[in-house]
C-alpha cells in the first residue's frame, strides 16, 4: 500500500509537472507571440526578439520557440537599414533555423520559413543575390506546397517577394495581388487551436492587399 | 515512508509559491561607455530574462535561487557570460560588451589582375559591369579598354594592346583554351569586334602582366574568360538591332542544359544611317550558329561543358592601300570560322581537383586584296590536363600540361607560305599562405616549340600582404616567352623566342563600395625579332622582311590608377582609370629604339552608370582620352617622333527595361563619339614625302539601336 501510494504520488507529481510545463510553454509562447505580433517600432521588434530567444533558451528543443526566434530575426533584418547588420541577424536566424529543421525536417512550415530566410538574404543585396537566393526561395516554397498546399504563408511569402520585385523584372503590386488573394481564405481555414504551430500572416496579408490597391 | 512523502509535498508547494525573488538590473554599454539598446539578457538555468531599453537599462526578477549564468547578447558584439549568485536580493551590474575581433578576410593576390566575377564577392568588377559600359558596343574588348593598362584603340586596329605591347602580345583564353581567332578577321585600318557574346561568360580575369604559370606565349598579358555554368532556367531570347537579328534559347533539364543561338548580321541599316569614313561596296553580312551543352555530375562535384560555333561572314570595303599612301584599293573578305571547345572540371574530393580541356578551331579567309587573291587558313588543336591539390588550408599545388598543334597556310597570288607548330608545355604552381595576411605563389613553366626546336623554363612569382581588412599590397613578376608573329613564320623564318620580364607592384584599398588601385610596373624586353637589311616602311602588310634575328630589345614602365565609387551618390556608379606609360622598343623594322606608333603615353577613361528607378532606365556614359600616337614622317630627322593630336571620345548608352505581357524587354540606344570629334590617329606620307594623308577611324559619330526580348516569364510557376 505504501508503495502504491508512493508510486501514485510520484506519478501525480510527474503528471502535474507535465501539465504545468505544457501550460507554461503554451502561455509563454502565446505571450511572446503577442509581443512580437503587436510590435511596431524596430525597438519593439528587438524586445520581442529577445523574448523569443529567452524562451528558446528555456525550451531549446521545441519547434515553435526556435521557429519564432528565427522568424523574429528575419523580420528585424527586413526593417534594419545597415546591410552588415541585416546579414548578422540572418546569421543568427539560421542558427535557430538549423534546430527547426532538426526537430521537424518534413514540415510545410519549416520550408516556408526557409523560403522567408532566403528572401531576407536576397533583399539585402538583390542585384548580386537574386540568382542564388531566388532559386533557394522557390525550391523551399515548392517543397512547402508539396507538404501542405493549404499553408497560407506559402502564397503570402510569394506575394510579398513579388511585391518588392522591380516591375521591370515582372514584379509589382499587380502581379503580387493574386497570391495574397489565394492566401487570404486559407487563413480562416487553418487550425488555430494550438499556439505551438505558426499561424501568423493574416494581418500582413491584409496590409499588402491594401498596398497592392494603392 | 509516509512521513517522507509528507515532507516532500510541501517542499514542492513551497518551491512553486515562494514569494522570495532576486532582482537583476543594470546597464549595458559598449567599450566607449555608450549604451547598447535592445540587447538580450537572460539567466540560463532560471530561464528568464529581458532586453535592454533605448538607454541600455534592464531590469527583471526571478524566483530562482543559487548559482546561474547571466548571458548578454547583441548583434555586433561578442556574447557576454558571467556567473551570478541569486539569493533573493537585488543585484546591479554595468556590463561592457566587446566588439568581436574582426576576422581578417583572406588575402588574394591582385597584382596585375583585375577580375570580374560573380562567384567572388570582392571582385573589382562584375560581368554585368562589362556589358553595360558605354562605348564598348557590347564587346568585351571594348569594355576591357576602359581598364587601366590598356591602350585605347582608335578604331584602326584589331586586338588588345596592353602596357606597351602590340596586338600580337596578348592572348584571349576561354575555359583554359587559347582562342585562336578571338576577333573577326582583320581588315587593314578597320578595327574588328571579338567573336564572343559577353553574356556567355560568368567570369573575366584580365591580367595586364605577371600572370600565372598556367599560360604562356603572351609577352604582355592574358584575358582569361570562363563560360557560364548551368543556366538558371529555360529561356528563349530574341532580339533585333541595326546590325541584324538573333535568337537564342536554353533548355534546363535538372543537371543538364542545352543552349543554342543563331544570328543573321547585316550592317546595311547601320550604314544607311551612319556616315562612314570608308566605303562599303558589299555591306558586312553573315550568319552564325552556336550550341552549347552543360552537364553537372550526379554528385554535384563536377561540370562538363561543350561549346560549338560556326560562322560565315563577308564584306567588301574600299580601304587605304597600306602600301601606297593616298591610294585606295578594294578589300574583299569572306570568312568561315569553326570553333569547338570542351572542358571538364571535377572535384575528386574537396581538396583534389581535376581539370581537362580540349579545343579545336579552324578559320578560312578568302580575300581579294585589290586584284590579287589571298587565301588564308589556320587551325589549332589543343588540350590541357591539370590537377590541383590542397595539402592543407595553407598550402596547395597545381600541376598541369598543355599541348597545341597550330597550322597556318596562305597563298598570296602565287606566293605560298605555311608553317606547322607543335607547342608543348608543363607547369607547376604552388600557393602558400603561412598566415592569413600573407600569400605567396611561386610557379614554373617549361615550354618547347617544335618549329624552332627550342625550349625554355621560366619562373613566375606573386605575393600579397594584407595591411588591413580593406587594403593590401601585392607583387607579381616573371619571365615570359613568345615565338615570333605568324607573318614571319609563314615565310619560313624561324627566329628564336622573344622575351619579356615583368615586375609589378600593386596597392589596393577596397571597402564601403569604393575601390582604389594603384599599380606601378617595369617590363624589359629582350630577343625581340628584328628585320635587317630592309628600309623602314609603315606598311603593316609588307612582304619583304629581309634578314631576321633576335637582336631587338626594349622596356616599358608606367603607373596605372583605378578608382571606383558606388557609394557617394545613390544609384550612381562610376570609375576613373588612368594610365601613364613610358616605353621604347627596337623591333620589327624599326630603325632606332622609340615609342611604338600604337602607344599613347596617357590614357584616361571615365565611366559612369546611373540608374533611374522611376523610369526604369539605365544611363551609361564613357569619356575616353588618349594622348596622340606617334607616326612616321619621312621628312623628319628623328624616327617616329611626330605625334598625332589627342584622341577623344564621349559615348553614351541608354537602356530602358520593362516587361511587356510578362516578357522581360530591354530597349537600348547607344551613341558613340556624340561630339562628333574628328579624331586623327596619325598620318601617312606619299612616297616622295610631299603629301600626307590623315589616318582616321572608320566612324565618327554613330548611333545604334536595338531591343531584346526574354521569353521566359518571370512569374510563370505553379504556385
Amino acid at each position: 500500500m505504501k508503495k502504491v501510494i508512493a508510486t501514485l504520488s510520484l506519478a501525480f507529481i510527474c503528471i502535474a509537472n507535465q501539465t504545468f510545463l505544457a501550460q507554461t510553454l503554451e502561455e509563454s509562447v502565446k505571450a511572446t507571440y503577442l509581443q512580437l505580433d503587436s510590435a511596431k517600432t524596430l525597438g519593439q521588434f528587438m524586445g520581442a526578439s529577445s523574448a523569443c530567444d529567452i524562451l528558446t533558451n528555456k525550451y531549446p528543443n521545441e519547434f515553435i520557440t526556435n521557429y519564432y526566434s528565427a522568424y523574429s530575426k528575419a523580420v528585424i533584418s527586413y526593417k534594419e537599414k545597415d546591410t552588415k547588420k541585416r546579414d548578422l541577424y540572418l546569421d543568427m536566424a539560421n542558427k535557430y533555423y538549423d534546430k527547426v529543421k532538426e526537430i521537424k525536417p518534413n514540415d510545410s512550415e519549416t520550408f516556408a520559413l526557409g523560403a522567408m530566410l532566403a528572401n531576407a538574404r536576397l533583399s539585402v543585396d538583390g542585384a548580386s543575390r537574386w540568382k542564388e537566393y531566388g532559386a533557394i526561395f522557390e525550391q523551399n516554397l515548392t517543397k512547402a506546397k508539396e507538404l501542405n498546399p493549404n499553408n497560407p504563408r506559402i502564397y503570402y511569402l510569394k506575394g510579398a517577394a513579388l511585391f518588392y520585385t522591380p516591375k521591370m523584372f515582372g514584379g509589382g503590386g499587380k502581379k503580387a495581388k493574386p497570391f495574397f488573394e489565394q492566401a487570404k481564405p486559407l487563413f480562416t481555414t487553418q487550425d488555430i487551436s494550438s499556439v505551438l504551430i505558426p499561424t501568423w500572416g493574416e494581418r500582413q496579408t491584409d496590409e499588402f492587399m491594401k498596398m497592392c490597391d494603392e | 515512508m509516509k512521513l517522507k512523502l509528507y515532507i516532500i509535498l510541501p517542499l514542492i508547494f513551497i518551491a512553486f509559491n515562494g514569494n522570495a525573488q532576486s532582482t537583476i538590473k543594470g546597464k549595458i554599454v559598449d567599450k566607449k561607455g555608450e549604451p547598447v539598446p535592445f540587447a538580450t539578457i537572460y539567466l540560463k538555468k532560471a530561464a528568464t530574462g529581458s532586453s535592454s531599453d533605448e538607454n541600455g537599462f534592464f531590469n527583471f526578477s526571478t524566483k530562482f535561487e543559487g548559482k546561474d549564468s547571466l548571458v548578454v547578447s547583441s548583434i555586433g558584439f561578442e556574447d557576454y557570460t558571467n556567473i551570478v549568485l541569486l539569493e533573493n536580493k537585488e543585484i546591479s551590474f554595468t556590463i561592457t560588451l566587446r566588439e568581436p575581433q574582426k576576422i581578417l578576410e583572406e588575402v588574394i593576390i591582385t597584382a596585375g589582375t583585375i577580375e570580374a566575377n560573380n562567384d567572388r564577392s570582392v571582385a573589382v568588377l562584375k560581368p554585368l559591369d562589362i556589358v553595360t559600359t558605354a562605348g564598348a558596343q557590347g564587346d568585351i574588348i571594348g569594355a576591357i579598354q576602359t581598364l587601366p593598362g590598356v591602350q585605347r584603340n582608335g578604331g584602326d586596329q584589331t586586338g588588345l594592346m596592353v602596357r606597351g605591347g602590340d596586338v600580337n602580345e596578348s592572348t584571349m583564353i576561354i575555359d583554359g583554351m587559347i582562342a585562336q581567332n578571338a576577333f573577326n578577321s582583320s581588315v587593314p585600318g578597320v578595327s574588328q569586334r571579338s567573336r564572343f557574346n559577353p553574356f556567355q561568360f560568368k567570369g573575366t580575369s584580365f591580367s595586364s602582366g605577371g600572370y600565372t604559370a598556367r599560360y604562356g606565349q603572351a609577352l604582355s598579358g592574358v584575358l582569361d574568360l570562363q563560360t557560364n555554368d548551368l543556366p538558371e532556367k529555360s529561356t528563349i531570347n530574341i532580339g533585333a538591332n541595326m546590325a541584324g537579328l538573333y535568337v537564342s534559347g536554353a533548355k534546363l533539364m535538372n543537371k543538364n542544359s542545352i543552349e543554342f543561338s543563331g544570328n543573321y548580321t547585316n550592317l546595311a541599316p547601320f550604314y544607311k544611317l551612319v556616315p562612314t569614313n570608308v566605303d562599303f561596296y558589299t555591306v558586312p553580312q553573315g550568319g552564325s550558329f552556336s550550341t552549347r551543352f552543360v552537364s553537372k555530375t550526379d554528385d554535384n562535384n563536377g561540370i562538363f561543358k561543350m561549346n560549338f560555333s560556326n560562322s560565315f561572314n563577308k564584306s567588301g570595303i574600299q580601304i587605304s592601300n597600306p602600301a601606297v599612301a593616298g591610294d585606295k584599293i578594294n578589300f574583299n573578305l569572306e570568312n568561315e570560322n569553326t570553333y569547338f571547345n570542351t572542358s571538364f572540371r571535377y572535384f575528386i574530393k574537396p581538396t583534389l581537383k581535376y581539370f581537362s580541356a580540349f579545343s579545336f578551331s579552324n578559320n578560312i579567309d578568302n580575300i581579294g586584296f585589290g586584284n590579287v587573291p589571298l587565301y588564308k587558313t589556320d587551325n589549332r588543336v589543343q588540350g590541357r590536363v591539370e590537377l590541383w591539390n590542397e595539402f592543407s588550408r595553407k598550402f596547395n599545388v597545381l600541376v598541369g600540361s598543355d599541348i597545341q598543334r597550330i597550322t597556318y597556310s596562305q597563298k598570296f597570288d602565287t606566293l605560298i607560305g605555311k608553317f606547322d607548330e607543335l607547342l608543348s608545355a608543363g607547369y607547376v604552381e604552388a600557393e602558400y599562405k603561412p598566415y592569413r595576411r600573407f600569400a605567396v605563389k611561386p610557379g614554373f613553366r617549361g615550354e618547347y616549340s617544335k618549329l624552332i626546336a627550342r625550349g625554355n623554363i621560366v619562373p613566375r612569382l606573386a605575393f600579397a600582404y594584407k595591411i588591413s581588412n580593406s587594403s593590401q599590397v601585392s607583387f607579381a613578376g616573371g619571365m615570359f616567352y613568345q615565338t615570333a608573329s605568324t607573318q614571319y613564320l609563314l615565310q619560313g623564318y624561324k627566329p628564336g623566342f622573344q622575351q619579356a620580364i615583368h615586375y609589378m607592384l600593386n596597392y589596393q584599398v577596397m571597402g564601403n563600395n569604393r575601390t582604389l588601385r594603384i599599380e606601378g610596373y617595369y617590363k624589359s624586353y629582350d630577343q625581340l625579332v628584328r628585320e635587317k637589311g630592309v628600309a623602314y616602311t609603315p606598311n603593316q602588310f609588307r612582304f619583304n622582311y629581309g634578314q631576321l634575328d633576335n637582336s631587338g630589345s626594349g622596356y616599358a614602365q608606367g603607373i596605372d590608377f583605378f578608382f571606383r565609387d558606388k557609394k557617394t551618390i545613390k544609384n550612381l556608379d562610376y570609375w576613373i582609370s588612368y594610365s601613364y606609360i613610358d616605353t621604347k622598343r627596337l623591333y620589327q623594322n624599326y630603325i632606332s629604339k622609340v615609342t611604338p606608333d600604337y602607344v599613347s603615353q596617357h590614357n584616361l577613361n571615365i565611366v559612369a552608370k546611373y540608374f533611374v528607378e522611376k523610369i526604369q532606365t539605365n544611363f551609361s556614359a564613357t569619356y575616353s582620352y588618349s594622348s596622340g600616337r606617334s607616326f612616321y614622317n619621312p621628312n623628319s630627322t628623328s624616327f617616329l617622333a611626330d605625334h598625332a593630336p589627342a584622341y577623344q571620345n564621349f559615348a553614351m548608352t541608354v537602356s530602358y527595361l520593362t516587361t511587356i505581357k510578362g516578357l522581360f524587354a530591354v530597349f537600348y540606344l547607344s551613341a558613340d563619339n556624340i561630339l562628333n570629334t574628328k579624331n586623327i590617329l596619325g598620318y601617312r606620307y606619299s612616297m616622295d614625302g610631299l603629301q600626307r594623308y590623315a589616318i582616321t577611324p572608320p566612324l565618327y559619330r554613330s548611333i545604334f539601336v536595338g531591343f531584346n526580348l526574354s521569353l521566359s516569364k518571370f512569374n510563370k510557376d505553379e504556385l
